[in-house]
């Protein structure tokens, strides 16, 4: 993991990022648990709370989840809301390119503009 | 901790602690080779051991009076040279501490060398048949060396106390000390006490000695800076 | 509730002439990984210095862990594990001799602790000091800092004359502490890189004062740079309010503001001497400059 604190982006923010693009490619494996806090933060040489941070940024994404004193696991999407093969790409898929997006710094306004109009297109094309 | 500081203290100064203790060894030994070479024995009533023994102490007790006011020059002068005063300061050691080591490596090098001077002048008397009275007066002069050796002693630790290298240190003792005692002479001379020179000298020798410690003391505990 | 472990109350340090600092008002908490930033000669070395007790200031008082620091220097020092900027321990003392003598000094010196630090420093113990090299001799100092545990850490540049290698292994030491019962390390570092990723308090220094202390989190969130295009090359009638540097060269108006309000668009997009803005972040590093550009244009 690269972290650049010249970057006026939050290393939190980095961290997360990473750590996103990590667990949606498959490093880190539906069930498998993260590194622990403290792991992370001396492999990188980061202070701890910033570490936290970014653990919790992804929790509320709802990418990973706190289990009873073990650490932080990846969510299980498929355990959770059983859905079909092709729902389950798409929820990836689209996963990937926004935070793709956002790494590239498109803001989230524009991104959520972008989704809208692909959205519009696409679907009203379903239709005809 | 004072046990820690004392041995630290034993081993910085170790160079002139040897000196210290080659300078005893070859005032006898170069007495008993004296003695042994050029018969001058019998001058002395007790033979060759009065002749070794006491004329053995008097030259131990004079080395041991540089030693002793070199070892006071070096004590504290020496950790601020090599910048190790700092490292003491942010220990929590108070410097009250840092001083009574030093304060004790000094009076204990002291003592032990006085006492073996002291006590081999009794043994020799004793072995010799000397009279009390020859005894009383060598212990005499001994204790004005002796004063001699505080006064120089105090003067090189307020040198110690005040300056930042030992080698300043030892330069005001060496300058310092020879001056005090012209300026005593002077003082004798312009006066003329000469009747009275040995009281005057060695009362200020003691003067100074104790002026020099309390005064270096006290500067060195209060110092704004290690 | 975190207690308040550092407390500098109108701290003043006069050497000879010199002001090295000026009335300086300072309260680290428990928990706090403090970043101690200025250019040289600020007066960081003197603040520490003066913080653990080593000098006595000439006006103020310094609390640590409730206690006056001159009265009951030898009680808060059993306490404060300290590594000045180049660390001068005996040169004629082995690694062993210094643990020793350390050990004898500190109350909860912890031998276990100190001998596993010896071998993950790669610490030679019958090495004397002179015959090490500068990075090893900042270990050593380091494990004397460490190995009594102490609540209190305080380091003086401590990544000075180390290589990157080496730097790298004192970080990792240095996000681990608070889980050593180190409740409060406080550092000065001209590496702002590496303040970046360790502090979570940054406090600014600049010739004896003290410019700002803030959360690692406001300091990089609230601190935003405003570029204004002016419509003439002239200036608004009015002063923005906290501006921490400002410099205009031809028709751009750059403006660093600290803590930064989303009406200061407002206002700015409403006056008739600017036609544009826009805000950006920034990182630590030219916070710290713009902090410093600051003061000096404030004469």
């Amino acid at each position: 993991m690269i972290i650049d604190p010249q970057s006026s982006k939050p290393i939190f923010e980095q961290i997360a990022n990473q750590l996103r693009r990590q667990i949606l490619s498959g490093v880190f494996k539906p069930n498998e648990s993260l590194p622990s806090l403290r792991r992370l933060a001396k492999e990188i040489r980061v202070n701890t709370n910033t570490v936290q941070r970014a653990y919790d940024e992804l929790s509320r994404e709802g990418l990973v989840e706190a289990r009873r004193g073990a650490g932080l696991f990846v969510i299980d999407a498929d355990a959770n809301s059983p859905s079909t093969k092709s729902e389950d790409r798409l929820s990836k898929e689209l996963q990937k390119a926004i935070a793709r997006a956002v790494e590239a710094s498109v803001s989230p306004q524009r991104i959520r503009g972008i989704f809208r109009d692909a959205l519009e297109v696409q679907l009203s094309k379903a239709q005809k | 901790m004072l046990r820690t500081l004392l041995w630290k203290d034993v081993r910085l100064n170790i160079v002139v602690l040897r000196l210290a203790a080659i300078l005893v060894v070859v005032s006898y030994a170069g007495m008993a080779i004296q003695g042994v070479t050029s018969g001058i024995e019998g001058q002395f009533r007790g033979g060759l051991i009065q002749m070794i023994i006491w004329g053995g102490s008097a030259m131990s007790h004079t080395c041991l009076q540089f030693s002793l006011a070199t070892l006071s020059a070096n004590l504290i002068a020496s950790e601020r040279a090599d910048c190790s005063a700092e490292f003491l300061t942010y220990l929590p050691i108070t410097r009250k501490e840092v001083l009574y080591s030093k304060g004790l490596l000094l009076l204990g090098t002291c003592a032990v060398a006085s006492t073996v001077h002291f006590v081999g002048m009794l043994g020799a008397a004793w072995l010799s048949d000397l009279p009390l009275n020859d005894l009383a007066n060598l212990a005499i002069g001994l204790l004005f060396i002796s004063a001699a050796g505080w006064g120089a002693c105090g003067i090189g630790w307020f040198a110690s106390c005040y300056m930042n290298s030992n080698s300043t240190s030892l330069l005001t003792l060496i300058v310092g000390f020879p001056a005090v005692n012209v300026a005593l002479w002077t003082v004798v001379r312009f006066f003329q006490l000469e009747d009275r020179s040995n009281a005057i000298f060695v009362s200020a020798w003691i003067g100074i000695g104790i002026a020099g410690f309390i005064w270096g003391t006290h500067h060195f505990v209060n110092r704004i800076e290690p | 509730m975190t207690t308040t472990l550092v407390e500098l109350s109108d701290l003043s340090m006069r050497y000879a002439a010199q002001l090295a600092l000026d009335s300086l008002n300072l309260t680290i908490k428990s928990g706090a990984v403090l970043g101690l930033l200025g250019p040289n000669g600020a007066g960081k070395s003197t603040c520490l210095r003066l913080l653990v007790g080593i000098m006595r200031a000439s006006g103020g008082q310094v609390r640590v862990f409730g206690k006056d620091v001159i009265a009951n220097g030898t009680a808060v020092r059993q306490h404060i594990g300290y590594v000045p900027e180049n660390p001068q321990l005996y040169p004629w003392m082995t690694v062993a001799e210094v643990m020793r003598f350390a050990s004898a000094a500190y109350q909860n010196w912890s031998s276990s602790l100190a001998d596993d630090l010896c071998r993950t420093f790669e610490l030679p113990k019958d090495r004397r000091i002179k015959q090490l090299s500068q990075g090893m001799k900042v270990k050593a100092a380091l494990l004397v800092a460490l190995a009594h545990r102490p609540r209190l850490l305080v380091l003086d540049e401590p990544m000075s004359g180390l290589d990157p290698l080496a730097r790298d292994e004192l970080m990792e030491i240095f996000v681990d502490l608070k889980h050593q019962e180190t409740e409060c390390v406080i550092f000065s570092s001209h590496h702002i890189d590496d303040v970046t990723r360790i502090a979570d308090e940054i406090a600014i220094l600049n010739e004896g004062r003290l410019l700002v202390h803030e959360s690692m989190e406001a300091m990089l969130l609230d601190t935003k740079r405003i570029e204004a295009v002016l419509v003439d090359g002239r200036l608004p009638g009015f002063d923005l309010p906290q501006v921490v540097w400002q410099y205009v060269n031809r028709r751009q108006w750059s403006v660093t503001v600290h803590p930064f309000d989303s009406s200061l668009i407002n206002t700015l997009n409403a006056s008739d001497a600017i036609s544009s803005t826009s805000v950006e972040d920034l990182s630590l590093e030219q916070i710290f400059k713009d902090w410093i550009k600051g003061t000096k244009t404030q004469c």
